[in-house]
C-alpha cells in the first residue's frame, strides 16, 4: 500500500506539468459540457413553455443551435492543448536505422542523453540519491578492477629478455639459460603525468616493448556543482626500442580509460571509455570527446560524424574502438555513445560489443512512469579493423533478453556465443563471426538458472542451479546440434579448460574445509552426450593451509605445463597460521593421459614470490628450463625436478 | 393551463388539431366526451368537427384580453399592445418598452408594469428589466449563474443571479 502511494507520488511529481495541463483541459471540457446540457435543458423548457401558452410566433427549438462552429472550436481547445503537449514531448524523435542513430553535432548527443535519462531515471526522483550512489560505486569498483587482455600480460619476453611488471616499474632481465641479469627497469615515475599512474600490461612486438597504462586525475566540475567530482583518465601506450637501449620510440595518448585491449597480428586494439557525468545535465559533450595524440602531435578530437548511438542503450559514455598499427605507426578509431558497462571482446582484429538495450513502454514518449522499461534486450555490435588499419562498423543486432551476466558473451575461433535471460528463461545464441544470423538459438528450460558459461571447441558448458535443488549442475550443449543436452551434478567453484588430444578436459575445484579441497577432472563424452567425471582428488597438504591467490591469465590453458601438470599458485601457511607465517608456493599436480590426478609436488617460492596484490605468477618453459616469474623475482628450475633443482634465482633490487 | 382528455384512438389527432400541450397544473379540461368532465375545472366539451373554432377559443383564453401600454417617442404618444413588447428596461432612471424595431418611454415604474403584466407571460429578470417570455428566441448560460436571453429582435438581456431561480421556475410547466 505504502509502495503504491510512493509510486503514485513519484508519478505525480514526475508528470506535474503534463498532469496539470490534462487536469485544466478536463475541467475546461467538463465546464463546457455542463454548460451545453444546461443550455439544452433551458431552451427545451422555453420551447414547451411557449407552446403551452400558445405563442403563435414561436420558432421551434433547433438542436443544431447547440453545436455552432464557435462552440465546437471552444470545446476542442483542451484536446488540442493536450495533443500539442504530447506532440512537443515526442517531437523530433531519435531515428534509428539498423539499430543505429547518426550523430552530427553536440545537440544530438544532449538530446540522446537527456531523452534516455528522462525516461529511465526521472522515476527514481524520490530515491535519486541512493540510486545514483549505488551506480557510482559500482562503476568505481569496476574501474579499480585490473583487467588482463589477450596478448597483453604482466609478463613478456623475447629470446634474450624477460620483462615483468613490478612495484616500481617494468623490470628488465637478460636471460641466458639459467643465468639471469637484471638490466634495470622502466620507471613508473617517469611515465607519470599529473595523476596516479596505473599499469595495465606489457607485450613484445618484434624489437618493441610496449607498455600500456592509464593516468587518473580527480577533477571537480567547479562551484556550480561542488558535490560532483569525476576522474579524468588518459590511456597511455609507450613503445620502447629494445635494440636501442630501451629508448622511448613512440607515445600514444588517448582520452578515456582503457577497459579492453588485445594485441594480435601486429595491431594493438583498444577500447577506451569516457564516462559522461551522471545526474548532471549541464555538461558540454565537447569536454568529453575522445581524442588521441602521437608524440608531440596536436591531439585529434573525434568528429561527431564518426560517432553513432546504439538504439536505446544507456548513453552514459563515449566508448571508442582504437586500432594502432605499431609497424606502420598508423592509428584510427570510431566512437559509440553507449553504456559504460557494456561487454567487449576483441578477437581476430574485430570488436564485439554486447550492451543492455532498453525497450521503453510507448507511453513514456510523453509521460514518466514508475516502471518505464517494458523489456531489456541485448544489442550486439561488431567493429572490424580493416586491412588498411581503419576501424569500420559492420553490424548491430538486437536480441531478445538481457545479457545473462558479463561472461555471457564468449568467443571461439569461428563463432560468437551469447547467453541472454528474459523472464527466467535463458537463451543461447551462436553466430558466425560476421554476425549475419544466428546459426543456433536454443531456449533452456525455465527452471534452470545459469551462473556461468564456458565456450570451448564448439561446446557450451553451463554451470547452473536448478530451482529447488541446492547444488550446481554442469550442462554441456554442443551448439552444432542443439538437442544434445547432458547433466553432471557437482559443485563448481573454479574452472579451467585444458587442451588435450581428444576431448577437452575441465577441472573444477571445490573447497571441502579449511584444510583441504578437491580437484575434479571432467570431460565431455561426445558419444554418450554427457559430461563425465574422470577423476576426483582430495588435496590436504600436511603442514600447509592454503588459499588460492592468483588471478588466472586470460588464457586459462597456461595453467598446464608441457608435462601435463596442473599449476596452482597459492599461499601456504605454516601451522599455527598467522599473518606472518603465510608464504607463497606453487603446487604442480600431475595429470595423466586418462585424466587422473596424482600427488602434487610443491615449490616453495618464498624467496621470489610476493604478497603484493594482485598476486601474479607466470610460468615459462624454454630449453628444458622452467622460469617462475613474479613481480619480485625469477626462479629457474629444471623441468621435472621442481623440488630439488633450483638452478637460478634473481630477486629484483 | 389546458389538459386534453379524449379516447385513446382520437387523442393524438385532436392534440395536433388543437395544438395542446398538457400541463401538470391545469385549469381547463378540453374534451369531446362528457365522461371526462372534471367538476373542479373549467370544462370545454366539443364535437370534433368544431376543432378549428375551439382552437381559436383556446388561443383567446391563453393570450387573455389585450393589455395596452402607453409609450412615448419623439414622434408622439402611442398605445402598444403588450404582446408586441419584447422587454422593458430601465436606463438612466427612465423605463423603456422595447419592441421589434424601436423603443418607447413608458411613464410607469418597473414594479407597476411587473404587477400589471404578470398574467401576460412577462417576467422580471433583473433590477432593470422585465422580459416577454414569448419573445425569447434562445437562452444561453453564462458564467456566475447568469443567463443571456437572445430576444427575437436581436437584443440580449441578462438574467441576474438573483432572478435566476425564479426565471427557471417560470419555465417549469
Amino acid at each position: 500500500m505504502m509502495q503504491t502511494l510512493i509510486r503514485l507520488a513519484e508519478f505525480v511529481f514526475n508528470n506535474a506539468l503534463l498532469l496539470s495541463v490534462i487536469l485544466v483541459a478536463v475541467l475546461f471540457f467538463m465546464f463546457h459540457v455542463k454548460q451545453l446540457f444546461q443550455e439544452l435543458l433551458l431552451n427545451k423548457k422555453l420551447d414547451i413553455k411557449q407552446r403551452v401558452v400558445r405563442n403563435l410566433e414561436r420558432i421551434p427549438f433547433r438542436y443544431a443551435r447547440l453545436f455552432l462552429r464557435k462552440r465546437i472550436v471552444v470545446i476542442m481547445v483542451p484536446f488540442v492543448v493536450v495533443a500539442a503537449v504530447f506532440m512537443a514531448a515526442t517531437w523530433n524523435p531519435i531515428l534509428f536505422e539498423h539499430h543505429l542513430a547518426s550523430i552530427s553535432n553536440e545537440e544530438d548527443i544532449m538530446k540522446v542523453h537527456n531523452d534516455f535519462d528522462e525516461r529511465f531515471y526521472d522515476f527514481h526522483i524520490l530515491e535519486a540519491d541512493s540510486e545514483a550512489t549505488d551506480a557510482g560505486v559500482m562503476r568505481v569498483l569496476r574501474m579499480q578492477e585490473p583487467t588482463l587482455h589477450k596478448g597483453i600480460d604482466t609478463v613478456a619476453h623475447d629470446d634474450d629478455h624477460i620483462f615483468t611488471i613490478a612495484n616500481r616499474g617494468v623490470e628488465i632481465i637478460a636471460v641466458d639459460g639459467s643465468e639471469l641479469e637484471h638490466l634495470g627497469y622502466l620507471d613508473y615515475e617517469e611515465m607519470n603525468m599529473d595523476g596516479v599512474y596505473h599499469l595495465h600490461g606489457i607485450f613484445v612486438d618484434d624489437n618493441r616493448l610496449v607498455v600500456m597504462g592509464s593516468v587518473t586525475e580527480d577533477i571537480s566540475l567547479g562551484a556550480a556543482n561542488e558535490a560532483y567530482c569525476e576522474e579524468e583518465v588518459i590511456t597511455v601506450v609507450r613503445v620502447f626500442d629494445i635494440d636501442d637501449g630501451f629508448s622511448l620510440k613512440d607515445t600514444y595518448l588517448m582520452g578515456g580509460k582503457v577497459t579492453d585491449a588485445a594485441f594480435e597480428n601486429g595491431t594493438l586494439s583498444l577500447v577506451t571509455k569516457q564516462y559522461l557525468p551522471f545526474g548532471y545535465d549541464k555538461f558540454r559533450p565537447e569536454d568529453y570527446l575522445p581524442w588521441i595524440s602521437r608524440n608531440d602531435d596536436t591531439p585529434y578530437r573525434q568528429s561527431y560524424d564518426a560517432m553513432h548511438y546504439i538504439e536505446r542503450v544507456e548513453p552514459n559514455s563515449f566508448t571508442s574502438f582504437h586500432a594502432i598499427d605499431l609497424e606502420r605507426e598508423t592509428h584510427d578509431f570510431r566512437t559509440l555513445l553507449m553504456d559504460y558497462q557494456s561487454e567487449v571482446r576483441i578477437t581476430d582484429n574485430a570488436f564485439y560489443i554486447a550492451a543492455d538495450h532498453y525497450r521503453f513502454r510507448k507511453i513514456t514518449d510523453g509521460m514518466r512512469l514508475s516502471d518505464p522499461v517494458e523489456s531489456i534486450d541485448t544489442s550486439l555490435t561488431k567493429f572490424r579493423v580493416e586491412a588498411d588499419g581503419t576501424v569500420r562498423h559492420r553490424v548491430t543486432l538486437s536480441l531478445p533478453g538481457a545479457l545473462a551476466f558479463p561472461e555471457g558473451l564468449q568467443m571461439s575461433n569461428e563463432s560468437v556465443l551469447l547467453l541472454t535471460r528474459k523472464e527466467d528463461t535463458h537463451r543461447l545464441f551462436k553466430f558466425e563471426k560476421n554476425l549475419t544470423h544466428a546459426t543456433i538459438e536454443h531456449e533452456l528450460p525455465r527452471d534452470i538458472r545459469v551462473d556461468n558459461l564456458f565456450y570451448h571447441d564448439g561446446i557450451a558448458y553451463l554451470s547452473c542451479e536448478t530451482d529447488g535443488v541446492n547444488e550446481t549442475r554442469l550442462y554441456a550443449i554442443t551448439t552444432n546440434s542443439i538437442d544434445l543436452l547432458s547433466v553432471h551434478e557437482g559443485v563448481l567453484l573454479k574452472e579451467m579448460m585444458i587442451p588435450r588430444t581428444g576431448s577437452p578436459l575441465f577441472i573444477t575445484m571445490e573447497r571441502v574445509d579449511k584444510e583441504s579441497f578437491t580437484l575434479q577432472v571432467h570431460h565431455f563424452e561426445e558419444q554418450r552426450n554427457l559430461v563425465a567425471t574422470t577423476h576426483t582428488m582430495k588435496l590436504s597438504v600436511a603442514d600447509y593451509k592454503f588459499n588460492i591467490i592468483d588471478r588466472f591469465p586470460v588464457d586459462r590453458e597456461t595453467y598446464i605445463d608441457s608435462s601435463s601438470r596442473v599449476i596452482l599458485p597459492l599461499y601456504a601457511f605454516t601451522t599455527p597460521s598467522t599473518q606472518d607465517s603465510r608464504y607463497p608456493s606453487v603446487l604442480f599436480i600431475p595429470l595423466d593421459e586418462e585424466g587422473r590426478l596424482h600427488s602434487p609436488e610443491a615449490l616453495d617460492m618464498r624467496g621470489v614470490l610476493h604478497a603484493r596484490k594482485p598476486f601474479s605468477y607466470r610460468y615459462l618453459e624454454r630449453d628444458g628450463l622452467v622460469y617462475h616469474i613474479t613481480p619480485r623475482g625469477i626462479t629457474v628450475t629444471v623441468e621435472d625436478e621442481l623440488e630439488t633443482e633450483i638452478v637460478g634465482e634473481l630477486v629484483f633490487p | 393551463m389546458f389538459k386534453l382528455k379524449a379516447p385513446k384512438e382520437s387523442r393524438t389527432r385532436l392534440r395536433n388539431k388543437l395544438k395542446i400541450i398538457d400541463s401538470k397544473k391545469y385549469e381547463f379540461v378540453v374534451t369531446t366526451d362528457k365522461e371526462y368532465v372534471e367538476d373542479d375545472k373549467i370544462n370545454i366539451v366539443f364535437d370534433e368537427e368544431d376543432a378549428l373554432r375551439v382552437n381559436r377559443i383556446l388561443n383567446l383564453i391563453a393570450q387573455g384580453e389585450d393589455v395596452y401600454i402607453v409609450g412615448h417617442s419623439p414622434r408622439g404618444m402611442k398605445r402598444i399592445e403588450s404582446r408586441r413588447i419584447h422587454y422593458f428596461v430601465v436606463e438612466e432612471e427612465e423605463v423603456f418598452a422595447v419592441v421589434r424595431d424601436g423603443r418607447f418611454r413608458v411613464r410607469m415604474k418597473l414594479y407597476e408594469l411587473e404587477e400589471m403584466l404578470q398574467n401576460k407571460h412577462f417576467i422580471r429578470v433583473s433590477k432593470y428589466a422585465i422580459v416577454n417570455i414569448n419573445k425569447i428566441d434562445y437562452i444561453k448560460p453564462a458564467f456566475n449563474s447568469k443567463l443571456i436571453l437572445h430576444m427575437r429582435n436581436g437584443d440580449q438581456v441578462e438574467v441576474n443571479r438573483r432572478y435566476y431561480k425564479t426565471f427557471k421556475k417560470t419555465l417549469e410547466l
